[in-house]
């Protein structure tokens, strides 16, 4: 069985790890605030949906965002505007939370149906001389019928903060179930789709 | 130039140039010559290929062959074309000039159609003479020994596609007064014979209309199963609406309403439907350009779908009173789903690229030829700003069309600087487009709204939601969206020049569907002589759906 790529780019292929990929679409699919967080609507909207519960702010505390209820006032009131450092902070917790909250549903969503089907393309190596190019890879697509690990580590939003492993291990797990010896290939994709 | 000129030739071309001389003094075709030398006729067709792209070399040993099957020694035929030719007559008997006077006379090759030795002459005299009959000849092989042949059951040395028979119905007649003396001893029969070829033979001078006089009273041959893709399409959206009708006991409106709402995952089943065994498969999420993406929710991408918008000025019209009929097209969109659709993922090239001859299809960054009519709309739609822009392949091939030499050379082409193409087909949504089609027609005839709504909601809506769209995760083509908007402004274009050439004014072209004319539109027959906008609900259709007045001074 092949393993992972240990220097991926060496033959100037190129391409996206592919469960980071699948974590991208996963966040389009869970939605959410459009405006950015820089304007007035986009800010308020993310700071209401942090504090709209006991549970809420307690979750918002524990990903490290704590405002004073001054601060958060001001804020909420346009009185005084957060660093920048704190809006990147605002905005990443937001995101966080909002998976926290959807991943029951989005899982439900996922599962749905016999599962979700996922098209899959391979990495770009049109720069890749040819002798070093794999033969034979196309798009594919793959039917994950259990999405609950993946999901979980989606949500968990470790990948997010550097230790991409959790994710990564999952995703690969599905893909070889999925692809069999072939996966090596769309571990990293050009383009990756769900249909749900 | 000169210079170009004085290079020597490569044995190569001095090679493809001895087989097509060879081949035109011997009267032979390029799949007679390719049965001689072993080759298939695909083979030699692309040895001898004019486009320097799809051409593949000779190589030695089928250099021998031509020599073989010609009669002379390889290095004569590689000596040149005059040289080879001149072998070639000389082992005839004959020489270069009379072997060509021979070409050009019919009556001198027909004495001998069943002799075997002239493989050549046998070969039809009269296609060469005229055009349209060349193409009936394509497919003839020689025969080594004569067989029956399938028209008038005599014996004949050739074959097309497959099936014994004389290439002409000249040549029928002549095996016919050639076999009559030999039926003469059996009188009775020989008589009989006559008579019953007699109304073969009557219809003779109206074959000389038809190009193909063959064909038509050939056998029936087995031919491929035709697909039942489209029926099975129709009949999954019949039963969609007779399990709704039944749902909702007969209340055609929630009916209606269930159906409407039910429409983009309908008309994501019935694509699905129809590419079960289809040669592509449909690629729902590929790597998109830049060009593709939109940089916010709300904001556009740079793709210029040439959405046409156009008033003609009135001081362009001839003054007094005009009665302006707005028309509409029936189904813009429905018709505009058979275009030709990028199947794979875009690629990027620099530079012109002829996209009809590579057959892709995508997106051009190009800067078009100014627009200078006052009686016609720019196919680029309105446009208010100048410059370089990107565009679909259909506004591309309209901007073509109209720089060509048929359309009057309206502007100059537009010139491409860069593309992001992939191969293409037009029949990725052709069989969707006719099922939904066929329900239409029969929705319509039958009044029957429920269907007609139905259908409606299916193509519009999935037009809309291919591309970035909540509504339909199932398939994220952005590319198809805007060409088949585009191809549908390029319909309405086409349909406002067809206008204006058949005398007509047109005054206003607008959204996808809208065209205003002044003019008895009803009489106006297009180049074929068929009405240009017959009047009624079928897609090829209009339908009237207001008229004004307006009125116009010279001084105005």
């Amino acid at each position: 069985m092949p393993d992972r790529n240990i220097d991926f780019g060496h033959y100037k292929a190129r391409g996206e790890l592919s469960s980071l990929a699948a974590a991208r679409v996963l966040d389009t699919l869970a939605g959410g605030i459009t405006s950015p967080v820089t304007t007035r609507r986009g800010l308020t909207a993310r700071l209401r949906y942090m504090t709209r519960s006991e549970h809420a702010r307690s979750l918002m505390a524990s990903e490290g965002l704590n405002p004073s209820s001054e601060t958060l006032a001001k804020w909420l009131d346009g009185t005084q505007q957060p660093k920048a450092s704190n809006l990147t902070l605002i905005d990443r917790t937001y995101r966080r939370m909002r998976r926290h909250n959807v991943a029951r549903y989005l899982l439900q969503r996922l599962n749905a149906g016999g599962g979700t089907r996922v098209e899959i393309h391979p990495a770009d190596d049109t720069s890749v001389l040819e002798r070093h190019r794999r033969r034979d890879k196309q798009m594919r697509k793959i039917n994950i019928r259990k999405w609950d690990h993946i999901v979980k580590a989606w949500a968990d939003g470790a990948w997010e903060k550097g230790t991409k492993a959790a994710l990564d291990d999952v995703w690969v797990d599905k893909l070889r179930d999925e692809l069999g010896s072939d996966w090596g290939a769309y571990e990293y994709t050009k383009s990756l789709g769900f249909n749900a | 130039m000169s210079n170009a000129q004085e290079t020597p030739k490569s044995t190569l071309e001095v090679l493809r140039g001895a087989v097509e001389a060879l081949l035109t003094i011997a009267s032979q075709k390029q799949n007679e010559l390719a049965d001689g030398i072993g080759l298939s006729h695909y083979a030699v067709s692309r040895r001898q290929s004019r486009r320097p792209e799809a051409r593949s070399p000779w190589s030695f040993d089928e250099a021998d062959a031509i020599a073989r099957h010609f009669g002379m020694p390889t290095l004569t035929l590689l000596a040149g074309a005059e040289t080879a030719c001149e072998a070639y007559a000389s082992s005839r008997g004959t020489t270069v000039t009379r072997l060509l006077a021979d070409r050009n006379e019919p009556s001198a090759t027909v004495k001998e159609p069943d002799s075997p030795a002239a493989p050549a002459a046998a070969a039809s005299p009269e296609p060469q003479s005229s055009e349209p009959e060349a193409a009936a000849v394509e497919d003839v092989t020689q025969l080594p020994d004569p067989e029956p042949c399938v028209l008038c059951q005599l014996p004949a040395t050739t074959a097309l596609e497959g099936f014994p028979q004389h290439v002409s119905a000249d040549e029928c007649a002549a095996a016919a007064d050639a076999a009559r003396p030999q039926e003469a001893p059996a009188k009775s029969d020989g008589d009989q014979e006559t008579d019953r070829r007699e109304p073969a033979s009557t219809p003779e001078p109206d074959t000389s209309q038809h190009p193909h006089p063959a064909r038509e009273r050939r056998p029936s041959r087995p031919r491929q199963e035709r697909s039942d893709t489209k029926d099975t399409a129709v009949a999954f959206l019949r039963r969609n609406i007779h399990d709704a009708l039944e749902q909702h006991d007969g209340d055609l409106e929630a009916a209606q309403a269930f159906l409407v709402r039910k429409a983009i995952p309908h008309a994501m089943e019935l694509l699905d439907l129809t590419r079960r065994s289809g040669r592509y498969d449909i690629v729902a999420f590929p790597f998109l350009p830049d060009i593709l993406r939109k940089p916010t929710k709300d904001k556009p991408d740079q793709i210029w779908e040439a959405r046409p918008k156009w008033s003609r000025a009135w001081d362009s019209l001839p003054p007094g009173s005009h009665t302006v009929d707005e028309l509409d097209i029936n189904g813009a969109y429905l018709s505009a789903l058979k275009t030709h659709l990028p199947l794979g993922e875009l690629a990027h090239s620099e530079g012109p690229i002829d996209t009809i001859k590579l057959r892709r299809s995508g997106f051009h960054y190009v800067t078009p030829g100014e627009w200078k009519h006052e009686h016609l709309p720019n196919p680029l739609g309105a446009r208010d700003e100048d410059g370089p822009l990107w565009i679909g392949e259909p506004t591309l091939r309209q901007l073509n069309r109209a720089a060509s030499e048929k359309y009057g050379r309206l502007c100059e082409p537009p010139q491409i600087h860069e593309s992001w193409t992939s191969g293409s087909t037009e029949h990725l949504l052709e069989y969707a487009r006719a099922a939904l089609a066929e329900v239409r027609a029969e929705a319509i005839a039958d009044n029957d709204t429920v269907a007609e709504e139905y259908v409606k909601a299916m193509y519009s809506k999935l037009v809309s939601t291919m591309g970035d769209s909540n509504y339909n995760r199932d398939l994220h083509r952005p590319d198809w969206m805007h060409i088949i908007r585009s191809a549908a402004f390029s319909n309405l274009w086409e349909k406002a020049f067809k206008a204006n050439a058949a005398g007509l004014h047109v005054v206003r072209v607008s959204g996808t569907d809208e065209l205003h004319l002044i003019g008895d539109w009803r009489s106006a027959v297009g180049a074929q002589g068929r009405p240009l906008f017959p009047e009624g609900r079928a897609l090829t259709e209009v339908k009237l759906k207001n008229q004004r007045t307006i009125t116009t001074d010279s001084e105005a």
